[in-house]
């Protein structure tokens, strides 16, 4: 065995240039793939996490009845003891109370729709990082009575900036019409433009006075240490507080489980369409390896080398070029992720700002899970076997005493 | 012996007879290993259909959704007050004039229909509840033509011109509590700041597709519409629906260069939608990326193929200097291999692709499960469209030409390298 | 009768890693026009280096080739590509034909380069397939025929285009007697018939009985120049 091992390696280098071409454009291949499923996979990482840690956190607690109508009214009663209960928890990094209504946000010429949330501000840096996405202005430091934070798409969208006066309406508890005159003290970017649009951050105290109530949540965001450990941390709390609506992330944003899905079959698919291009060069280059040797062959069989053994040979020469490649490639790949995923790549200068309306950032950090590394290498094996298949099959037809004398 | 080399009567045709032998040279040379050569060429093609098959599905999603966006939404060209585009607020709204009546009646021919909207927001509210909503005045009969509105109506009655009742969409009447026969209150900025407000009864309910929109729409007659917001002769846009849409641009131009630019501005839906646009191109260019990786890979076959036949003929070479063939000559045959086989496979694999692509643009693929439901929130049909836009075939053709090219170098180097003794034959 | 090929002081040195050979050894030769001469010698002895000279596929590191008075050892590779083309003609041992041309194709390839014109062309490669006895086989690749038949297509391409003389590098090695017979046949009658040089580089005792002018090469140098009545 160890034999036909040297044997098949020497073979190879007999025609050296073509060898080279043939490693290299496995390797070119495979880099290529894994770059790619490493940019996707990075893409997907960074969406999942800022939508958690900015944006929906692991759970979300609200009334029943809220989610139907965002009216205020349908607060979380037995808030302190939630409080409590969630304070003690060694499972929650950390939680925030919102109070929240539907209402319109004007300027002087414009208006948009918006989510209003009276917040606490050192509870809310602490779950989403608001504090952290600040672009400009303030936290809601109270420079100017009633400050407000608003996203910088609707800042946009409005025409507002730092010092702006903007009006809020909304519905109160009694169901009347209220408005409060607010300054915008900050603007703040996450990565999704179309949440920025919608949410409006004001301080809980002031919006609740001018809802008319004392401190009314409608909303609990919690950020816990394992996002996959988050159902079995919503069912604790389902069984203390049965009539609360409990949900964890991927049912708040189910696409985001479904993204993760994807992203692994759409990466399988890819290496293996890679795969397949690779297939057609190798086919031809051990066809060719096969047909020059054909008087050789010939001579090999007439002294006693058999069958078997000749597959083998073609077997082991096939994989030895394409593992080559494949390491070669996998190398490169891990070594060009890795650099790239401390640096990230910064995609902005080639339109890359697209990607917020999708709610990705602009500069992705690519990732590579080891899994990648054993998938691609059993796809290679495969590949080099099924390719060697019809070289070795050629090689085998052929009668010992004709071979020889070919020319 | 005397050897007067003739020069043929006319040029041309010796060129001509000096082509055609090159080209039948490089075209026969190929086939001497027939394999050998169906393989390679089976790689280019199996990239190129790969290549077809991806680009028109992706631009498959972003024709429909531009389409849609266009044919009910936007509209081929809009005419709007200089600074609305800016500032979308009711002050900016347009005075629809004798001005405009006379553009749209000198272009008569080129217009197939207009539509006429006023939109803004205004606070609506119920017995019970009180939200926010997009308002849209609309003339019932265009808005109808080109929106099929009317198709929507669940409960009800269609409004009409110069009709006082609303149409509510089916979400918002659901958060507002209301049905039909019910009053709201309405409650808005109007133009320059006048305060608008105004009592509506509930005529009809429609269901509009787009979640967003079907959660705050409500529709009024333009002229109602125009009075709550003491807009009179005012629209925000008016839509114009060339009688050939390919024609959209010069058209807009044409409006363009008539209308006063100091009041008014001429866009078109490229210029509307530029942001889908741009995620179009980008992520296009993502798939670019993953078919560039894909072609490198076949460039290094063909280049291991081209390799392989240039060493074989070795000998061939030898004979063909000693006859005389100039080494340009050679040179071109040896390039014109390597082109042909990537043609080959190029415009194989295009015509192979077509009519695979061609049935799945009049039959869409059906989706199902996570992906199909995400569509549908986005408000499209749970399909998988493709696109048969030339641009998908001819951005591969020119992919195909370059790599040739690229490999064809090789040979050309190689044949000016050879020498013709100190070989082996 | 014109000298076609004089050659004066003759000197070809390959610089071998281990040590310099000396393969063509100030060789100073005439051939003239209508010649049929065999040059003859032991494996090693120069031949086919000599023929490389003075058919101008290789240059001599000294001396000098004249071809009816043009001096071609010191031509640039462009000129002599044109050279050979319009003036010399060349038949090797084997592979001496284009695999994908046919029979006729491959005649009329040479007047083709020389720019002549398509009827000439077709007529002239016709007639000389005709006169080495395969107009039967025209249209045949090269595959399709005998190695003998082979040859003869090679000779009649040589001649094609009237060159001054044609070169031959052991054209009949590879064929058997019958064939070889046949070749030396067609090309004796030319040679006569047509006054064309023939230079054959050969171990064929076949074909040196059939030479008028034998040259004997050893070590590089001429060793012995026979003339013989046949």
């Amino acid at each position: 065995m160890k034999m036909l091992l040297k044997i098949s390696w020497l073979n190879l280098w007999r025609n050296r240039q073509r060898s080279i071409v043939m490693i290299i454009a496995v390797m070119a291949g495979l880099w290529g793939g894994i770059f790619a499923a490493s940019i996707m996979f990075g893409l997907i990482n960074q969406r999942f996490e800022s939508s958690i840690e900015q944006q929906i956190s692991h759970v979300q607690i609200h009334h029943p009845e809220f989610l139907k109508d965002y009216n205020v009214k349908y607060s979380i009663d037995r808030w302190e003891n939630l409080k409590d209960d969630l304070d003690s928890d060694h499972d929650v990094i950390a939680f925030s109370g919102r109070t929240q209504v539907n209402g319109m946000l004007r300027t002087a010429t414009l208006t948009a729709g918006v989510n209003i949330m009276g917040i606490d501000p050192q509870m809310e840096a602490n779950t989403i990082s608001l504090d952290k996405n600040i672009v400009e202005g303030n936290y809601l430091e109270k420079d100017f009575r009633n400050p407000v934070l608003i996203g910088k798409s609707l800042a946009e969208k409005v025409k507002a900036r730092i010092g702006s006066r903007i009006v809020l309406t909304f519905q109160d508890v009694d169901g009347e019409l209220a408005a409060g005159s607010f300054r915008v003290a900050g603007i703040y970017q996450t990565a999704a433009t179309a949440w920025d649009e919608m949410h409006v951050f004001a301080l809980q105290t002031e919006l609740n006075e001018l809802l008319g109530c004392d401190e009314i949540i409608n909303e609990v965001g919690i950020l816990t240490h394992d996002h996959e450990k988050a159902a079995g941390f919503a069912d604790k709390y389902k069984e203390h507080y049965p009539n609360l609506e409990i949900r964890t992330w991927s049912e708040i944003s189910p696409e985001l489980a479904f993204l993760q899905e994807m992203a692994t079959m759409m990466y399988t698919i890819i290496i293996i369409i890679i795969l397949l291009a690779l297939a057609f060069g190798l086919l031809n280059t051990m066809l060719m390896a096969v047909i020059e040797r054909i008087k050789e062959l010939g001579v090999l069989m007439a002294i006693g080398m058999n069958k078997t053994r000749i597959f083998i040979m073609i077997l082991l020469e096939t994989m030895i070029l394409s593992l080559t490649g494949a390491v070669l490639g996998m190398i490169a790949g891990y070594f060009t992720t890795s650099l790239l995923g401390i640096r990230g790549m910064d995609l902005s200068v080639v339109g890359g700002d697209a990607l917020h309306e999708y709610g990705f950032d602009s500069v992705i950090y690519p990732v590579i899970e080891p899994s990648v590394f054993v998938i691609i290498t059993v796809l290679v094996i495969l590949t080099a076997l099924f390719t060697s298949i019809f070289p070795a099959l050629k090689a085998l037809r052929l009668k010992p005493a004709e071979a020889v004398q070919a020319e | 012996m005397n050897y007067s080399v003739q020069l043929c009567g006319k040029k041309i045709t010796c060129k001509i007879l000096t082509m055609k032998l090159i080209l039948t040279l490089a075209w026969r040379n190929l086939w001497r290993n027939k394999r050998r050569t169906l393989i390679t060429i089976s790689s280019v093609l199996f990239a190129v259909i790969l290549a077809v098959f991806f680009f028109s599905m992706e631009r498959g999603s972003y024709e429909r959704m531009i389409d849609t966006m266009v044919r009910y939404s936007t509209g081929y060209i809009q005419v709007q007050d200089v600074k609305y585009d800016e500032e979308p607020s009711m002050d900016y709204a347009m005075f629809f004039d004798e001005d405009i009546k006379d553009l749209l009646k000198e272009f008569d021919d080129e217009i197939s229909y207009h539509v006429p909207r006023i939109e803004s927001f205004a606070l609506a509210a119920a017995d019970e509840v009180t939200r926010g909503s997009m308002v849209r005045g609309i003339d019932p009969g265009l808005e109808n033509k080109m929106s099929e509105l009317a198709d929507d109506l669940v409960e009800g009655e269609f409004i009409e011109r110069g009709d006082e009742g609303l149409l509510i969409a089916e979400g918002f009447a659901g958060i507002l509590n209301v049905t039909i026969g019910d009053t709201l209150i309405l409650l808005g900025q109007g133009f320059q700041g006048v305060s608008a407000s105004g009592l509506y009864p509930i005529k009809g309910i429609v269901e509009l597709s787009l979640p967003e929109m079907n959660n705050n729409t409500i529709y009024m007659s333009l002229d109602a519409a125009q009075w709550f917001y003491a807009a009179e002769n005012r629209l925000t846009s008016l839509i114009i629906m060339p009688e050939n849409p390919s024609r959209t641009d010069q058209l807009a131009e044409k409006l363009n260069s008539k209308i006063d630019s100091e009041w008014y501005n001429v866009l078109t839906w490229e210029e509307m939608l530029t942001d889908l646009l741009a995620m179009m191109q980008f992520d296009m260019a993502g798939t670019w990326v993953l078919m560039i990786i894909l072609y490198i890979v076949i460039s290094f076959g063909l280049f291991g193929t081209i390799l392989t036949m240039m060493i074989e003929r070795r000998r061939e070479f030898r004979l063909l200097f000693s006859l005389g063939l100039k080494r340009s000559k050679l040179a071109a045959v040896c390039f014109l291999e390597s082109v042909f086989i990537t043609f080959t496979g190029a415009i194989s694999g295009m015509i192979l692709a077509f009519p695979v692509v061609l049935y799945f643009y009049h039959n869409p693929i059906p989706l199902t499960g996570g992906m199909a439901e995400t569509i549908m929130d986005y408000g499209f049909e749970p399909v998988l469209p493709f696109s048969l836009a030339p641009s998908v075939f001819y951005s591969q053709a020119l992919i195909v030409l370059i790599i040739s090219f690229l490999v064809g170098l090789f040979p050309v180097y190689k044949v000016f390298k050879f020498k013709i003794t100190d070989q082996k034959t | 009768m014109k000298t076609v090929i004089k050659t004066s002081n003759l000197v070809k040195i390959y610089n071998s890693s281990v040590a310099p050979v000396k393969a063509v050894d100030n060789v100073n030769i005439e051939f003239k026009e209508g010649e049929f001469t065999s040059i003859v010698g032991p494996s090693g002895s120069g031949k086919t280096t000599f023929l490389n000279l003075i058919g101008g596929l290789d240059k001599p590191t000294d001396g000098h080739v004249l071809i009816e008075d043009v001096d071609i050892s010191t031509m640039k590779e462009g000129k002599l590509f044109d050279f050979r083309l319009k003036n010399i003609g060349f038949v090797f041992q084997s592979y001496n034909l284009i695999p994908v041309l046919t029979a006729k194709e491959n005649v009329s390839f040479i007047m083709l380069l020389q720019k002549q014109s398509k009827e000439k062309m077709n007529k002239r490669a016709e007639e000389m397939l005709k006169q080495v006895g395969l107009s039967d086989r025209l249209n045949s690749r090269p595959s399709q025929l005998s190695g003998g038949q082979q040859q003869r297509v090679a000779v009649a391409r040589a001649l094609a285009s009237k060159p001054k003389f044609v070169l031959a590098d052991e054209p009949t090695a590879n064929l058997d007697t019958e064939s070889a017979f046949n070749l030396l046949d067609i090309m004796s009658r030319l040679n006569e018939e047509e006054n064309i040089t023939l230079i054959f580089s050969t171990h064929d005792q076949r074909v040196i009985d059939r030479a008028k002018r034998v040259v004997t090469l050893v070590d590089g140098a001429v060793s012995k120049d026979e003339a013989f009545e046949r």
